[in-house]
C-alpha cells in the first residue's frame, strides 16, 4: 500500500508518453553526475531505457546512487522537450520509483546478537534538461540539472547478553529521507 | 585575419555562453548545498528499572495469585508439583498430579530468579545476587524465610544499572522515543569517536538432579546432595551445609575457573559446566569438593549431564556464550580422572539435555527436540525429531518429559522414547 500512490504515478506517466505516440522509436539515455545535498557530496550513475516519439520520452531507469548510503533507484521516468533551435532542446524530466539500499553503512559492524535489515523506500527526481543533438544521427549530450529524493530504512536488533533465552532484544530504526542537487551529464540517442 | 577571428568569435559566443552558464549554475548548487537538509530520525527503546525495597520485596515473597507464563525458564520438579521459573520474575508452582492437565496454582515473587532447587520443604532461589530461603511446607502458602547475600556476585547489575543494598529491580518500564540522527550520523561519517566527552548422590537414570522429592535440569546452577547444597557462580564452586535446611552454612568455596554455568551432581561427583570445559570435582567429603579432573573444549556454553560412564556435553554458540561450537560432545568418563572425547556430533543450537533408560533428549534450540538411541554412544541414532518449538531445558521422569520452550511448558508421554505423545500444554503469554 506504501508504494501504491507512486507506482500509479509512474503508471501514469509511461502511459502518457506512450499514448503521445504514433511511431515510438527505442532511446536511451545514460548520464554520469555528482549529488550535492547537506550530508555528502556523491556520485551517481544513470541509465534510463524506453521510447520516444516526438517530444516526449518515457522509460525506465536504474543506476547507482552513493549518497550517503549507496542504493540503487529503480524508476519510471518521462521527459517532455521543448525545442529551442533544430539541434538544441530544454526538457523537463521527472521520475519516481523505489529506493534499494545497497549493502550496510560504513559504521555497520557485525558483532554477537546483532543484526540488520534494511528496507527499500521511495525515490522521485525532478529536474531541466539540455538536450544538444551531436550528430547526424539521434546521438545527443545531455545536461541535465534537478533535485533528487530518496528514502530508505534500517532496523538494528541487537539481542542483550543474558542467561536464559529469549534475551531481551533492543530494536533500533533508523529512518532517512535525503534530499540532493543533482547534475548530470550523458550521451543518449 | 581579423575577419576570420571575428566569424569564430560570433560561432563560439554562444556555446560559451552557456558552458559558463552551465558552471554558474554548479557553482550555485554547492552555494544553495547548505540548504538542503536531510531527514534522518533514529527510533529506539528506553528501558527504565523500577526499583523496590527489599523489605518489601521479601513481605512479597509468598504464594500469590497464580500468572500467566511469560518467559520460562528453570523448571524443578517437587512432587506432584512443578517450579517453573519465571525469568527475573519469580517461580510458578503447578499442580501436575495430572501430567495432562497441569494446574498454575500459585507465583511466588522472586524479582532477578533465575535458579531453583528444593530440599524437603524448602526452596532455594536467587534473586539477582543474593539467595532467598522460602519455606514450601504448603506450596500454596510459602513464606520467606531468610536471605544469604552475594552468592551470586555476577547479577550484581543488570543491564548497566546497579542496585544500591536496599534496593533491587523488579521491573522495567520500556519506550520509545524518536529523535532527530543527523548530528549522531555526522560522527560516524567523519569517524569520530561518539564517546567523545540429586540427592544423596544418587545417581539418576533420568538425566536430572534428584533430591528426596526433586529433580532438576540441566541447565541448573544450583544442586543439592544430600545435606549440602551446591551452587555456581560465574568463579566459583559454593557448598552449603543444610542441617538446618532454612539456615544454610557455608562451607567451602572453590574457585573453579571463568564463566562457569551448570552444575550436576553424580555419585559422589559434580559435573560442572563452563564455557571452556567440563570440570569434575570430588565431592566424598561433601563439605569440601576437590578438584579431580578436566574436560577442555571450544569456547561456548556447555550443560553437561553423564551416566557413570559417558559425559553428554551440549555445546552452542549464543550472545553470552561467544564461539561458534554448536555440537554435541560424548566423553568418555569411565575413569574420572581422565575424560577423553570419544564422539562429537553436529547440532543447531543444544541447551539442556536429559537422559532414560538408553534414550538421550536434547532440547536443541530453535530446531526442536532430538530423541537419540545412546546404546552406543559413540553411533548415536536419531530416533525422533519435534520441530516447531524453541526448547530450552527438559526432565526425563516416570515416562513423562518435561520440556520448556519458548512457546510453553510441555509434557510428552515417552513411555516410548521413539513415540513420545503430548500430553499437555501451558502455554506462554505473548
Amino acid at each position: 500500500m506504501r508504494y501504491y500512490f507512486p507506482v500509479l504515478f509512474c503508471m501514469m506517466i509511461f502511459s502518457a508518453g506512450l499514448h503521445a505516440q504514433n511511431k515510438p522509436r527505442f532511446s536511451t539515455q545514460n548520464t554520469v553526475g555528482l549529488l550535492i545535498g547537506g550530508s555528502d557530496n556523491a556520485p551517481q550513475l544513470q541509465t534510463v531505457n524506453g521510447v520516444a516519439f516526438n517530444n516526449w520520452f518515457t522509460g525506465i531507469g536504474a543506476g547507482i546512487d552513493w549518497y550517503y548510503q549507496r542504493s540503487i533507484p529503480v524508476f519510471v521516468s518521462a521527459n517532455r522537450y521543448f525545442t529551442t533551435s533544430p539541434r538544441r532542446q530544454v526538457f523537463l524530466t521527472t521520475g519516481a520509483g523505489i529506493n534499494y539500499p545497497w549493502g550496510k553503512p560504513d559504521y555497520f559492524t557485525n558483532g554477537w546478537g546483532y543484526e540488520l535489515q534494511m528496507s527499500p523506500g521511495l525515490f522521485w527526481t525532478a529536474g531541466l534538461g539540455y538536450k544538444i543533438n551531436i550528430g547526424k544521427q539521434n546521438d545527443n549530450l545531455l545536461i541535465q540539472l534537478g533535485y533528487n529524493n530518496k528514502a530508505h530504512s534500517q532496523e538494528t536488533t541487537y539481542a542483550m547478553p543474558c542467561l536464559i533465552a529469549p534475551c531481551p532484544v533492543s530494536k533500533e530504526k533508523y529512518s532517512y529521507s535525503f534530499n540532493a542537487l543533482s547534475l548530470k551529464l550523458g550521451w543518449g540517442f | 585575419m581579423q575577419r576570420s577571428f571575428n566569424l569564430y568569435c560570433q560561432i563560439s559566443k554562444l556555446p560559451y555562453m552557456r558552458i559558463r552558464f552551465f558552471l554558474l549554475t554548479v557553482f550555485s548548487a554547492f552555494i544553495f548545498q547548505s540548504c538542503l537538509k536531510d531527514k534522518m530520525l533514529y527510533t529506539y527503546t528506553i528501558a527504565r528499572p523500577v526499583y523496590e525495597q527489599k523489605s518489601v520485596v521479601y513481605a512479597n515473597i509468598r504464594s500469590n495469585a497464580p500468572q500467566q507464563v511469560e518467559h520460562p525458564g528453570k523448571i524443578y520438579l517437587y512432587g506432584n508439583y512443578i517450579f517453573l521459573s519465571e525469568v527475573d520474575k519469580g517461580v510458578h508452582i503447578i499442580d501436575n498430579s495430572n501430567p495432562a492437565s497441569p494446574v498454575r496454582k500459585a507465583f511466588i515473587n522472586i524479582p532477578g530468579n533465575l535458579d531453583i532447587a528444593v530440599k524437603g520443604n524448602t526452596l532455594y532461589a536467587d534473586l539477582y545476587s543474593d539467595m532467598v530461603v522460602v519455606d514450601i511446607t504448603d506450596p500454596l502458602a510459602a513464606r520467606f524465610v531468610r536471605y544469604i547475600p552475594n552468592v551470586f556476585p555476577y547479577r550484581y547489575t543488570e543491564y548497566g544499572f546497579t542496585s544500591d543494598s536496599s534496593r533491587v529491580i523488579v521491573d522495567w518500564i520500556r519506550k520509545d522515543t524518536t529523535v532527530n540522527h543527523s548530528d549522531f550520523l555526522t560522527y560516524y561519517k567523519a569517524d569520530m569517536m561518539v564517546f567523545a566527552s540429586s540427592s544423596s548422590g544418587a545417581s539418576t537414570q533420568n538425566g536430572g538432579v534428584r533430591s528426596p522429592m526433586g529433580v532438576a535440569g540441566s541447565m541448573a546452577r544450583m544442586s543439592i546432595v544430600g545435606d549440602f547444597m551446591y551452587c555456581v557462580n560465574t568463579y566459583n564452586l559454593l557448598s552449603y551445609q543444610l542441617d538446618q535446611p532454612t539456615d544454610p552454612q557455608k562451607t567451602a568455596t572453590n574457585n573453579v575457573g571463568w564463566n562457569i554455568e551448570t552444575i550436576y551432581p553424580f555419585r559422589n561427583k559434580l559435573f560442572i559446566g563452563s564455557s571452556n570445559g567440563m570440570f569434575i570435582y570430588d565431592i566424598t567429603n561433601p563439605a569440601v569438593p576437590v578438584r579431580e579432573s578436566q574436560f577442555s573444549h571450544a569456547r561456548a556454553c556447555d550443560p553437561v549431564i553423564t551416566d557413570g560412564a559417558y559425559a553428554y556435553v551440549t555445546l552452542r554458540d549464543g550472545t553470552s556464550c561467544t564461539g561458534t561450537a554448536n555440537q554435541l560432545d560424548v566423553v568418555d568418563v569411565s575413569n574420572m580422572s581422565t575424560p577423553f572425547l570419544l564422539k562429537t556430533y553436529a547440532m543447531t543450537n543444544p541447551h539442556g539435555l536429559t537422559k532414560s533408560g538408553n534414550y538421550l533428549f536434547i532440547c536443541d534450540g530453535r530446531d526442536g527436540i532430538k530423541i537419540y538411541d545412546a546404546t552406543l554412544p559413540g553411533n548415536l541414532s536419531l530416533k525422533k525429531h519435534i520441530t516447531g518449538i524453541n526448547t530450552y531445558d527438559a526432565i526425563a521422569w516416570n515416562d513423562n518429559l518435561l520440556v520448556v520452550a519458548d512457546e510453553g511448558l510441555y509434557q510428552y508421554n515417552i513411555s516410548n522414547p521413539v513415540s513420545p505423545v503430548l500430553r499437555s500444554k501451558i502455554t506462554v503469554k505473548k
